[in-house]
């Protein structure tokens, strides 16, 4: 696969009457966190994964607090959502090889999966040590649409 | 305990490939459930050691990884990044476990044969 929007999402966000049960996203206000992924426990699939209990929590090596300084800027009819870099503590888990962006609820069935990662620059995969691992994101933002 | 260190026996400021085997269920009710086989990347520093995670080293053993030991455990691990930033970075000589041996794997842009027949 490579770095891509959840199709759920997209739905989501059109008004999309195929998918219910999920409420608009707003990227700037919404509580959006990052799941560190370990592939070798689950398949992900962007295009029938819709919610966090899609992803087998076997597959879940650590989950981020709340993004911070989310930003949704609009601009050359493209909208750019930005956040500052994400800090996972203490990471003590499997090795992994792959980020998802979920807007978190508290309930798994309404934890609306927004973005799938696994495709960067550097770092992937990491092997945890215990220590912080630190997602940068790129100047130009996480995704855009 | 956060980390511990391990050192390989004879490699230095190298990558490790360790293939774990998984631990795919083919019961009736788990048919091609559990854990998919998967490489195992240990960067090693010059000194030959790496901080993994307890759950790593559990693995790694798993794996038949015999050239590994503990030097001790590390109570304040570096922290890591995972970077979407432009730029290049430097990868160093990468080696795959196979059964007892390690084979050198050839750099991008390299055939592997190229290499075995200029000696």
């Amino acid at each position: 696969m490579a770095n891509s929007l959840y199709a759920g999402y997209k739905q989501v966000q059109v008004g999309d009457a195929a998918i219910t049960g999920f409420s608009v996203v707003n990227w700037e206000s919404d509580d959006c966190r990052c799941i560190l992924i370990d592939s070798a426990d689950d398949t992900l699939n962007v295009n029938t994964d819709q919610d966090l209990a899609d992803i087998a929590g076997a597959a879940r090596v650590a989950v981020s607090g709340a993004m911070a300084s989310k930003t949704a800027v609009l601009s050359s009819n493209t909208v750019t959502m930005d956040a500052a870099d994400v800090t996972l503590s203490a990471v003590s888990g499997d090795q992994s090889e792959q980020v998802v962006i979920y807007r978190h609820t508290g309930t798994e069935a309404t934890s609306l999966l927004i973005a799938f990662f696994d495709t960067f620059t550097s770092g992937m995969p990491v092997t945890p040590n215990g220590g912080d691992i630190v997602i940068q994101w790129n100047a130009s933002g996480i995704f855009n649409w | 305990m956060p980390g511990v260190r391990i050192h390989h026996a004879t490699l230095r400021n190298a990558v490790i490939l360790i293939r774990h085997p998984g631990e795919i269920k083919k019961t009736f009710k788990t048919y091609n459930k559990g854990r998919k086989p998967k490489d195992y990347r240990i960067q090693l520093d010059n000194e030959g050691n790496c901080i993994v995670s307890e759950v790593v080293w559990k693995r790694l053993q798993e794996a038949g990884a015999k050239d590994f030991i503990i030097l001790n455990e590390v109570a304040d691990p570096p922290r890591q990044t995972l970077s979407f930033k432009e730029g290049t970075f430097e990868e160093p000589a990468t080696y795959r476990m196979i059964g007892e041996a390690l084979k050198e794997i050839a750099p991008p842009g390299v055939k592997a044969y190229v290499r075995r027949h200029s000696g």
